[in-house]
């Protein structure tokens, strides 16, 4: 351990070895405001909201946790979406979209092929 | 291709939204910690905020060092996102690694070098950082399909 003074913190919530069993699916969406992309500006704001009161009204919450994140990838249209762990990108999901989303990625498990991200995402850029 | 996402969110985000819990937790830290944590003063920084981000209280920015250390390493098949907060400050700095499904809890800046050199580069989980995981190495886990799924008929 490094001597930073600092004693890691064991919460009866944080115990190393366990798994999150419910969790199926982790999808980050990209809220950068900045001119890096074009995420904000399209509407992954709009998209975040539809999807979330969609997985409430589903009760998908257990098994799908959304979060947000700066994308790093220049000249996206946006709003840049990620389904991890299959390590999915989508590019230009509208809030509209958010029905044959959950339907075809999160419950039949199949990519939504008409908003797939072009080209594979790009490594080795910062946003900063 | 890995994606890491690390938590450089501001503080006051999350410290608002829950500030009793919060400081329920803070009140354990050590008198030295809580010292080290004033002498911290909130700067202006590039993005127009002012106030801490996740992981400036435990020495720098950690997007910009992981970057930095892949870069010295030169490994150029890692996408890292920054500002992907899960509001788990009350354990450390998130970072998350994927495919593998793997939340670090990072408390210094030299833990990335483990996590890089034993995660990233031979693949073997730096198992005393893991916050948590979201795979079972027995299979369990985030690979599964959704089970019955209520209210989705």
């Amino acid at each position: 351990m490094p001597a930073t003074g600092r004693t890691r913190l064991r919460l009866n919530m944080s115990d190393g070895s366990q798994v999150l069993s419910k969790l199926r699916y982790h999808v980050f969406v990209c809220v950068d405001a900045g001119s890096f992309c074009g995420c904000e500006a399209n509407g992954s704001g709009d998209f975040l909201v539809a999807l979330r009161k969609q997985l409430v009204k589903r009760r998908l919450m257990p098994y799908v946790k959304t979060t947000l994140m700066n994308c790093n990838q220049p000249g996206a249209h946006g709003p840049v979406v990620v389904v991890h762990p299959h390590g999915v990108w989508y590019d230009g999901l509208k809030a509209e979209d958010v029905a044959a989303f959950i339907e075809t990625q999160l419950i039949g498990g199949q990519p939504l092929t008409s908003r797939l991200m072009h080209s594979e995402p790009q490594t080795g850029h910062s946003a900063y | 291709m890995r994606h890491v996402l690390i938590c450089t969110t501001l503080y006051h985000d999350h410290w608002a939204n829950t500030v009793g819990k919060k400081m329920a937790e803070a009140a354990k830290r050590s008198d030295e910690d809580k010292a080290r944590l004033a002498k911290v003063k909130p700067e202006e920084h590039a993005d127009g905020h002012t106030g801490l981000h996740c992981g400036e209280t435990i020495g720098g920015n950690l997007y910009e060092a992981f970057q930095l250390k892949l870069q010295e390493r030169g490994i150029d098949d890692v996408l890292v996102s920054p500002n992907a907060c899960i509001a788990q400050h009350v354990a450390g700095c998130m970072v998350m690694v994927y495919p593998e499904g793997i939340w670090y809890a990072v408390h210094a800046v030299d833990e990335l070098d483990r996590i890089i050199d034993e995660h990233i580069i031979k693949g073997e989980p730096v198992d005393d950082l893991i916050h948590r995981r979201l795979k079972d190495p027995a299979g369990a886990g985030i690979d599964c399909p959704l089970p019955g799924v209520p209210g989705s008929a």
